[in-house]
């Protein structure tokens, strides 16, 4: 968090990013958030529609689990979602280093708790960061385009992009909503 | 009669060449009354020759576990390749169908990983593995589970509404009917 209160960019994101284009070449339009968590780091990215969460990473296994029907009706929220379990293994897990964590499900009490809320907000950070490159937004932003725009062109939703857009002190327009 | 002798030279320049020849497997060549002598060939390669370089890909994969990361998925990835090119060759390696691929997905991501025992995956893979990769199968360096294997998950994290609960159980299970694939990667060496 920086003095103005705005979360900033995640340095992690960017070196993953980094090392994914001296594997597997230049990224040009959206950043292949699915190529990232399989290709580069032996994920198994799975969709079911039998999980009531939006996303769920079981470390050991090295599985991330998307809500089929959230993907299906955004792919902006899957996305996102999938970003942010790739935040929990990179930032918490260190992509498989650090043994078995204790266990976290991110029910309303652990979201109330400072650990459980800390973490969330780590991955969230994180997954923005990934999949919005803070000088390509502000390129973006200096190119005139409006969040919407920018949204379309970072593949992820509206509400992400005003967050990012916020965060970033392209604007002081709080959003109200989660992303 | 079998040639000793070339039999011992053919080794001695596989070593030399950095393959880790399998001795057991060059004795297995000869009858068994010819073993004692080309044994005696082999040991004297061993002591004379100066250990090998290894491969630069099994250099990667040493770098890796040192790092205490799965080996097979820095020489992937070192490689270029993407995991669905390498279960598509892999599939067609094992001679397996189309509509296997799911499942060869499901298991080369836990080999990938060191979450598959090696003991139980038939030797028809991993020379399948080294041939789609691009190595010698010598220089091949897998890791199985660590601490006694996939037991019930450590943890978990979701990005969940509050009150919301999670079955892994119901999650776990591999799509379709035990069968081939499974004997590949479970039925022991052989």
């Amino acid at each position: 968090m920086n003095p103005h209160g705005r979360r900033e960019s995640d340095p992690r994101a960017q070196h993953l990013l980094a090392r994914f284009t001296l594997r597997f070449g230049k990224i040009t339009g959206p950043v292949p958030v699915d190529a990232v968590a399989r290709d580069l780091l032996g994920l198994f990215v799975m969709e079911s529609d039998d999980i009531q969460v939006s996303g769920l990473l079981v470390p050991d296994r090295r599985y991330v689990y998307l809500n089929a029907r959230e993907a299906r009706e955004s792919e902006g929220r899957r996305r996102f979602t999938l970003a942010h379990e790739i935040g929990h293994w990179v930032c918490q897990c260190d992509e498989g280093r650090a043994g078995s964590p204790e266990p976290i499900l991110c029910r309303e009490s652990d979201m109330a708790s400072r650990t459980g809320g800390a973490l969330e907000r780590e991955a969230n950070n994180f997954a923005a960061s990934l999949l919005m490159p803070e000088q390509g937004v502000r390129q973006a932003a200096a190119d005139g385009l409006d969040v919407e725009a920018a949204a379309e062109l970072f593949g992820v939703s509206d509400i992400a992009m005003e967050w990012r857009y916020f965060n970033l002190e392209i604007t002081d327009a709080r959003p109200g909503r989660e992303r | 009669m079998s040639d000793i002798p070339a039999l011992a030279e053919e080794f001695r320049q596989a070593y030399a060449a950095g393959e880790h020849p399998d001795a057991a497997a060059f004795l297995a060549r000869v009858p068994e009354d010819q073993r004692d002598e080309l044994g005696r060939l082999i040991r004297a390669v061993l002591a004379d020759e100066p250990p090998p370089d290894p491969a630069p890909e099994t250099l990667l994969m040493v770098q890796a576990m040192r790092r205490g990361e799965p080996p097979l998925l820095e020489l992937r990835t070192a490689r270029g390749m993407t995991r669905d090119q390498v279960v598509s060759d892999l599939r067609e390696e094992l001679g397996l169908e189309p509509a296997d691929e799911q499942r060869v997905a499901v298991y080369y991501h836990e080999l990938e990983t060191g979450q598959l025992p090696l003991a139980g995956i038939r030797d028809r893979v991993f020379e399948a593995v080294a041939t789609v990769m691009g190595v010698a199968r010598s220089s091949l360096l897998l890791q199985g589970p660590q601490g006694g294997g996939a037991g019930a998950p450590q943890a978990v994290y979701a990005r969940a509404e509050p009150g919301t609960e999670v079955n892994l159980d119901a999650l776990a299970a591999l799509p379709g009917e035990p069968g081939a694939v499974d004997d590949l990667f479970t039925g022991g060496p052989g």
